[in-house]
C-alpha cells in the first residue's frame, strides 16, 4: 500500500533568516505507521508536490495555521480524482471542523497505539470520518524513536551545514500562557518521556546538534536535572525552549549541552535583565522571543522595549505580532471584544495583525514590527549573531569530537535548491 | 435531570469541544420576566473547553438541564480575575445574545458588560432595561 505524507509548504517570517528545519510531527508520526504501508514523505516548503500521482492514501500533515489553507487546497485536488486524504497534526487538532469538511478521515490526539488500527480500518475500507483521541493521551512509554528514515535528509543542509535534529523529551504543559493553544493540544499535565526511551531516541540521531521542541523544560525540577544529568554521556549539543531559573539546572544543562534558548522577553524588567545573564554565566546563548501587539503595548512601550534588549546582550531576537490561534485565550478575548479582522489563515504567520490591537492601527502595529527586527539587527546583522552562535556550537563539538564539519559535496546548495559558495580558499582546502 | 431551582450557584461539568471533558462556574438566578445564567471561565482550572469556544452549545444545554426558557434567557460570560497585573487577565463580563432556532441557540455576539449591571440582574427588581439585554 501506498501513502503519500504531505507536509504543505508555508510563508515563512519575511524578516527572519530562512531555516528549514526537519519537519518533527510527520517522523514522530511514521513511527508508528505499519511495516506493510509503503511511505513516501514529500515536504512541500523544500519538494516539489506532484498532486497528479495516484497513491492509495494521501496523509496531510499540518504543525501551524498558515499551513491548513494549503493542506485543504492539496486534500481537495487529490479527494477530486477520487484519492482518500486524512488530515492529522496539531493544526488539524486546531482546525478540525473546517478540515473534517476536506478530508476523508481526520486523526486528532498522539498517534500512538493507535495508528495501525487506522491503517488496518483503511485495508479493509472502513476508514472512519473522524478518529477523536484528543482527551485519551497515550502511555508515555509508547512514544519510541521518531523514524527520521522518511525525510530527505540532504534538504536540510544551508551550504553544507546541517540543520538541528528536532527531539522531545515530554509533551503536555502544565502552564496556560494567553497566546498558546498547547493546553488544548497536549493537554496540562506535564508528561515525560521515560529517561531509556529518550536515550534510546537520542542514540539513533546522528547529528550531534538538537532543538528540544519540549514545549518548555521548566516543567518538573528534578525531572529537568535527570534529563540533563542522563544527556551528559550523549554529546549533543541543543537549543530548546525555557530552561528552569535555577543554578544547579542551569549548571546541569550546560554539561548536557543547551547551546541557546528561545527566552520570552515579556517587560523591561530587572528579573528579565537577570535571567539572561544568568543563561550567560551559564555559557548558554539567549534568542530573545518578543511578541508584540499585547493590550498594554502603546507604541511608546513597543519602542522602549526594544531599546532594552539592545541593552540585555541578547544573542537574538525574534520578534512576532500577537495571533490569536484557536484554542487560545488571546483568541477568546479577541473574539468577545469582536477584534477579529481576518479568519484568512494564510495571514495567522505571526507577521500580521489579523486583530484590531487596543493602542494602535493594525497597519502602525505592522510597521513597528518590521522596525523592531530593524533595529535589534541594526548594529550587527543576524547573519552576523547567528554566525558567532554557530561558532560557539562549533567550539564545543571539537572539543567534544562530535564535530561533523561542513558538507563539500552540498556546499553550494541551500535546503536543496543550488546557490552560491560562500566557502573561503582555506575552507574548501580542508 | 431535570432541575428547576429558581437560584443555582454551583460548577458545571460538560463534554465541550471533541467531548473533552470541561468544567465553568454556573450560577442561575429564575425571576418571572428572566433567566439569568452567569457562567464563569475557570481558565486555569478548566482542562477543556472554554466557555466562549462553546457558548451556544452550552446555553443549550444549561436551558434543558434547567428547564429555562430560552426566550427569557440572559445569558453572561464572566471571567474572573486571575492575580495577574497584566490588563488581559482582568475580570470581565459578557452579555451574549444569540440567534434561536429549532437547532437551538447559534451565532454568539459578545458585549461587554460591568459587575454592577451583572449584581443588578441577579437581584429582584432588577434596575436593568431588560430590552437592551436580549
Amino acid at each position: 500500500m501506498k501513502f503519500k505524507l504531505i507536509y504543505p509548504k508555508w510563508n515563512k517570517l519575511k524578516e527572519q533568516t530562512e531555516f528549514n528545519l526537519p519537519p518533527h510531527g510527520p517522523v514522530v508520526m511514521a513511527a508508528e505507521i505499519p511495516d506493510w504501508v509503503d511511505v513516501q514523505f514529500v515536504d512541500e516548503n523544500l519538494q516539489e508536490l506532484d498532486l497528479d500521482d495516484s497513491p492509495d492514501l494521501v496523509g496531510i500533515s499540518m504543525m501551524l495555521t498558515t499551513q491548513v489553507k494549503r493542506g485543504l487546497a492539496i486534500a481537495d485536488a487529490y479527494r477530486a480524482r477520487s484519492i482518500p486524504v486524512i488530515f492529522g497534526g496539531i493544526a488539524t487538532m486546531l482546525h478540525g471542523m473546517e478540515v473534517m469538511g476536506h478530508a476523508d478521515s481526520v486523526f486528532l490526539g498522539e498517534v500512538e497505539g493507535r495508528l495501525s488500527g487506522v491503517f488496518d480500518d483503511f485495508r479493509r475500507g472502513e476508514l472512519k470520518k473522524l478518529y477523536n483521541f484528543l482527551n485519551h493521551q497515550p502511555a508515555m512509554d509508547l512514544v519510541g524513536p521518531a523514524r527520521r528514515d522518511i525525510l530527505d535528509k540532504d534538504l536540510y543542509y544551508h551550504k553544507g551545514v546541517r540543520m538541528v535534529d528536532l527531539f522531545h523529551a515530554s509533551r503536555g504543559c502544565r502552564f496556560k500562557c494567553y497566546p498558546c493553544a498547547v493546553s488544548f493540544l497536549g493537554g496540562r499535565q506535564f508528561r515525560p518521556r521515560p529517561f531509556d526511551r529518550v536515550l534510546e531516541e537520542l542514540e539513533t540521531i546522528d547529528n550531534p546538534r538538537l532543538f528540544l521542541v519540549d514545549n518548555s523544560l521548566a516543567q518538573d525540577t528534578e525531572w529537568e536535572k535527570q534529563l540533563f544529568r542522563e544527556m551528559i554521556p550523549m554529546k549533543k549539543t541543543w537549543c530548546s525552549h525555557t530552561i528552569e531559573d535555577d543554578p544547579k539546572v542551569l549548571d546541569l544543562a550546560a554539561q548536557a549541552g543547551a547551546w541557546y534558548v528561545y527566552q520570552a522577553v515579556f517587560d523591561t524588567s530587572d528579573y528579565i535583565r537577570e535571567r539572561i545573564k544568568r543563561y550567560h554565566d551559564h555559557g548558554i546563548a539567549v534568542e530573545g522571543t518578543i511578541l508584540l501587539g499585547l493590550d498594554h503595548h502603546t507604541e511608546d512601550y513597543i519602542k522602549k522595549l526594544v531599546d532594552f534588549l539592545l541593552t540585555i546582550d541578547l544573542d537574538l531576537a525574534e520578534f512576532t505580532i500577537l495571533t490569536p490561534f484557536p484554542h487560545t485565550k488571546a483568541h477568546d478575548d479577541m473574539i468577545k471584544q469582536g477584534r477579529i479582522l481576518s479568519e484568512d489563515w494564510d495571514r495567522y504567520d505571526a507577521c500580521q495583525s489579523v486583530y484590531k490591537p487596543k493602542h494602535m492601527s493594525p497597519q502602525r502595529l505592522e510597521e513597528l514590527y518590521h522596525w523592531a527586527w530593524e533595529e535589534f539587527y541594526r548594529d550587527e546583522p543576524q547573519n552576523m549573531k547567528m554566525f558567532k552562535l554557530l561558532k560557539r556550537a562549533v567550539e564545543r563539538e571539537r572539543k567534544l569530537g562530535t564535530y561533523q564539519g561542513r558538507r563539500r559535496d552540498l556546499v553550494d546548495r541551500s535546503f536543496g535548491k543550488k546557490v552560491g559558495s560562500s566557502l573561503s580558499v582555506e575552507d574548501k582546502r580542508k | 435531570m431535570k432541575i428547576e431551582l429558581d437560584y443555582v450557584d454551583s460548577m458545571m461539568n460538560f463534554r465541550g469541544l471533541w467531548d473533552a471533558p470541561s468544567i465553568c462556574g454556573l450560577k442561575i438566578a429564575r425571576f418571572e420576566d428572566r433567566h439569568v445564567v452567569v457562567v464563569t471561565e475557570l481558565w486555569d482550572k478548566n482542562p477543556g473547553t472554554s466557555v466562549t469556544n462553546f457558548c451556544p452549545q452550552l446555553a443549550q444545554l444549561i436551558c434543558d438541564e434547567h428547564s429555562l426558557d430560552p426566550k427569557k434567557l440572559i445569558f453572561i460570560e464572566h471571567t474572573p480575575q486571575t492575580g495577574s497585573h497584566l490588563e488581559i487577565y482582568e475580570e470581565t463580563f459578557h452579555l451574549v445574545q444569540f440567534s434561536h432556532g429549532p437547532d437551538g441557540f447559534s451565532d454568539p455576539k459578545w458585549h461587554a458588560v460591568s459587575r454592577e449591571e451583572v449584581d443588578q440582574l441577579l437581584k429582584n427588581p432588577s434596575t436593568v432595561t431588560l430590552d437592551r439585554l436580549r
